[in-house]
């Protein structure tokens, strides 16, 4: 298959948008895990927490890219939070627009944004030592794979536990509110993450297993 | 690694085969009659449902998992009729298929399968549904009462005598009728004098080691006794603690699952006392008013702890018991 | 009397029934998962627990200040983030300068321990609450301890799993989220209603 021959050619280039193809923060880090667990309970809050989350990492990452290796590495790791919890402000601003009630709804789990696993990560491991640009899209895929997590367990959670979506009843007659709780959101992303790992053993026994056959 | 592969042999389970299973289905069946014949047809088509959906959701996760599935394998209906018979005679029918879903494809196969689950799955599927539905499981008609077979039950539902302790009050069931199981409660949990004559069946059958069950109970009973719920005294204090709830039942079926428990002789102690205490903890500070299966599951996680520690323990002992002669002469040899 | 009476109770409260990990999920993350010696999960609990007590110590009055300004929650996060980065900051320089061989141990776990959602998470649910000084102390303390004893409860399952021949999607992160799920099921059975957060 030429999907597959394509994968496997360009390894180095696939690492870029690693954060949303084979390495989900959340699924196979295991970073934010938190905010995934126990405010997935509605679509609006995970949308909201996805642009919280947005507009918190990337200006960071970028910034992180931009004072490199400056200073020593204790320094470098206050001064990300506090980047972010700059970039909190416009983030709490946007998501007062979108989601008002979702600030009191997700309660802690807003300002944990600031510091999330990813961006601290992140910074350190590659925006530190690459172009902005490539900070910039390197944190924009880890935004992705983590909002399509978020709206996965959003939708799930809401439809079993609630009976909606966004807000607006389905009429269903039965529906298990225990789903909305925090053992729960564990589980399913534990399935979820199962999930993940299976695709990717799938994949690599798939592009590998072509190569030999190619060598042949 | 020798070390890993010593731990294995000892943890891996090997006595799960089908005699004990046998042994178990044969336990539990006469539970299932009791409850044919206090709540009637309902509760024989309630357990034949947990049966069929155990049995079919295991042979389907053991499909999934990407292995052979095995007929013989009894354990699944084990798990369904533990499931079913502690729930009320007139539960939906949809949440006794929710539980056992729950119990074979979320407790059971992520882990490996048989043999290797860390938790018990039936306490956990009835946890699930404790936790999500707590008005249908713990309400429960009176017996005798006429329960329809299908659909949802229109009889009035009472709370058991495990609510009114909870709420401090004093239940007002003779104790013999609670020994015969004349008394609303779980379905197979009310026949007290049934659970103990399957014990005995099972301890003589070797299927079950007495040391957890007589750890439960007599830890049960000494908490009962020093913490009383009943202002009357101890010994009403533990006839009820004891005969409300699904406290015996568990003791011979829960407790005693030789894959989730340890499997040294002192572990069991530990972890049959240990259960106990942390049952009737769970009771009264807890949420709901059985605590048992949750109590089960937080032991779980620590069963091969438990084995470890002992042994650990009981190695230190008998050093320091036989004194340091012994010692020199390992050191010489 | 009453204060330390209120601080051993909250403390308490945030060990069992307000358990950082199983009721809040806070302080669930890779460095937990990661964690593979019974020894180096007491060290890195202590090392939260030590930083939580003293960040809340730092917060508490830092919070009281805050409260006047128009746009608390707005610059909520940037201050306590300032107050925790002081602590790091302090105790990165006393523990290099004057305790060498304790900050080679511990300098691997400082910043995961420190930026740690359990961390932040507990002196916002404390704060959020408006407890007084020893209150918040105490849930700070408890929260440590308490994530300690989860943590040493998911290292034991870990190794626990380790043994049990888990299918192979299941190995690692899934196992033990499901693993931490289920231990977050029977502690609801002790709580039986939802926690604030």
């Amino acid at each position: 298959m030429g999907m597959l021959s394509y994968l496997k050619k360009n390894r180095n280039k696939m690492r870029l948008i690693e954060g949303m193809s084979y390495r989900n923060p959340i699924l196979i880090c295991g970073f934010a895990l938190a905010p995934a667990i126990m405010i997935t309970t509605s679509l609006k809050n995970s949308v909201a927490m996805t642009l919280a989350f947005l507009v918190v990492t990337l200006p960071t990452l970028v910034a992180a890219s931009l004072i490199k290796s400056r200073l020593p590495q204790w320094l470098r790791t206050v001064l990300y939070a506090l980047i972010a919890s700059v970039f909190y402000i416009p983030a709490l601003a946007l998501v007062r627009q979108v989601h008002p009630l979702g600030v009191d709804l997700m309660g802690i789990y807003l300002p944990l944004v600031v510091i999330n696993s990813v961006v601290l990560s992140r910074a350190e491991r590659f925006a530190r030592r690459n172009q902005p640009q490539w900070a910039l899209i390197d944190g924009l895929c880890y935004t992705v794979g983590f909002g399509f997590v978020l709206c996965v367990l959003g939708v799930l959670r809401e439809l079993i536990g609630a009976g909606s979506i966004w807000g607006v009843s389905l009429g269903l007659d039965q529906r298990t509110p225990a789903v909305l709780l925090p053992f729960a959101g564990f589980m399913l992303v534990a399935f979820l993450a199962a999930g993940a790992q299976f695709f990717n053993h799938l994949l690599r026994k798939r592009i590998y297993h072509r190569q030999s056959e190619e060598v042949k | 690694m020798s070390k890993k592969t010593r731990l294995t042999a000892q943890l891996r389970a090997r006595d799960t085969s089908a005699v004990i299973m046998g042994d178990m289905i044969i336990a539990l069946v006469p539970l299932c009659v009791m409850a044919f014949y206090y709540y009637g047809l309902r509760a024989a088509l309630l357990t034949l449902t947990a049966v069929a959906v155990s049995y079919a959701a295991d042979m389907a996760g053991y499909a999934i998992r990407g292995k052979l599935p095995n007929p013989k394998d009894l354990s699944s209906i084990v798990t369904g009729l533990i499931v079913v018979l502690m729930m009320p005679a007139s539960v939906p029918y949809f949440i006794v298929v929710l539980a056992c879903l729950f119990a074979i494809l979320v407790m059971k196969h992520p882990f490996g399968g048989l043999g290797n689950n860390v938790f018990n799955p039936a306490a956990g599927g009835f946890a699930f549904v404790a936790i999500s539905f707590p008005q249908s499981v713990f309400t429960y008609p009176v017996p005798f009462a006429q329960l329809e077979p299908f659909g949802n039950v229109t009889a009035a539902l009472v709370e058991s005598p495990a609510f009114t302790l909870k709420l401090g009050g004093l239940p007002t069931y003779d104790p013999v009728q609670m020994l015969l199981g004349n008394y609303p409660g779980p379905m197979g949990a009310t026949n007290i004098l049934v659970i103990l004559t399957c014990l005995l069946f099972l301890l003589y059958r070797k299927s079950v080691d007495w040391r957890i069950p007589v750890g439960f109970v007599g830890a049960s009973a000494l908490i009962a006794v020093l913490f009383p719920r009943i202002v009357l005294g101890a010994e009403y204090s533990v006839l009820y603690e004891l005969l409300s709830g699904s406290l015996l039942f568990g003791a011979v079926f829960v407790v005693t699952d030789p894959v989730t428990g340890p499997k040294t002789r002192a572990g069991r102690w530990l972890y049959g006392i240990l259960a106990g205490v942390a049952t009737l903890l769970f009771r009264h500070f807890g949420g709901f008013e059985e605590g048992l299966c949750f109590a089960v599951l937080i032991l779980n996680s620590l069963s091969h702890v438990m084995d470890r520690e002992t042994t650990r323990l009981s190695r230190y002992l008998r050093r320091w018991m036989h004194g340091d002669a012994q010692l020199s002469e390992e050191k010489s040899k | 009397m009453d204060a330390v009476t209120q601080f051993f109770l909250m403390a308490l409260v945030a060990v069992f029934t307000e358990n950082a990990i199983f009721t809040r999920a806070l302080g669930a993350s890779r460095a937990l998962i990661e964690l593979r010696s019974s020894r180096s999960t007491v060290l890195f609990g202590a090392v939260l627990t030590a930083i939580t007590f003293l960040s809340s110590l730092l917060c508490y009055p830092a919070n009281i200040f805050l409260r006047k300004l128009p746009y608390y929650l707005y610059l909520e996060p940037l201050v306590f983030v300032f107050c925790i980065g002081a602590v790091y900051a302090v105790i990165h320089l006393l523990m290099s300068r004057f305790l060498p061989k304790a900050y080679k141990r511990v300098s691997k776990m400082l910043p995961m321990a420190t930026f740690n959602s359990a961390l932040l998470g507990a002196i916002l649910v404390a704060l959020h609450q408006s407890f007084d000084l020893p209150k918040t102390l105490g849930f700070g303390l408890g929260t440590g301890i308490g994530f300690t004893f989860a943590a040493l409860l998911i290292c034991e399952g870990q190794k626990r799993m380790e043994l049990s021949r888990l299918p192979r999607s299941f190995r690692g992160l899934p196992a033990t989220l499901l693993f931490i799920g289920i231990l977050s099921l029977a502690f609801y059975g002790l709580i039986g209603h939802q926690l604030p957060s």
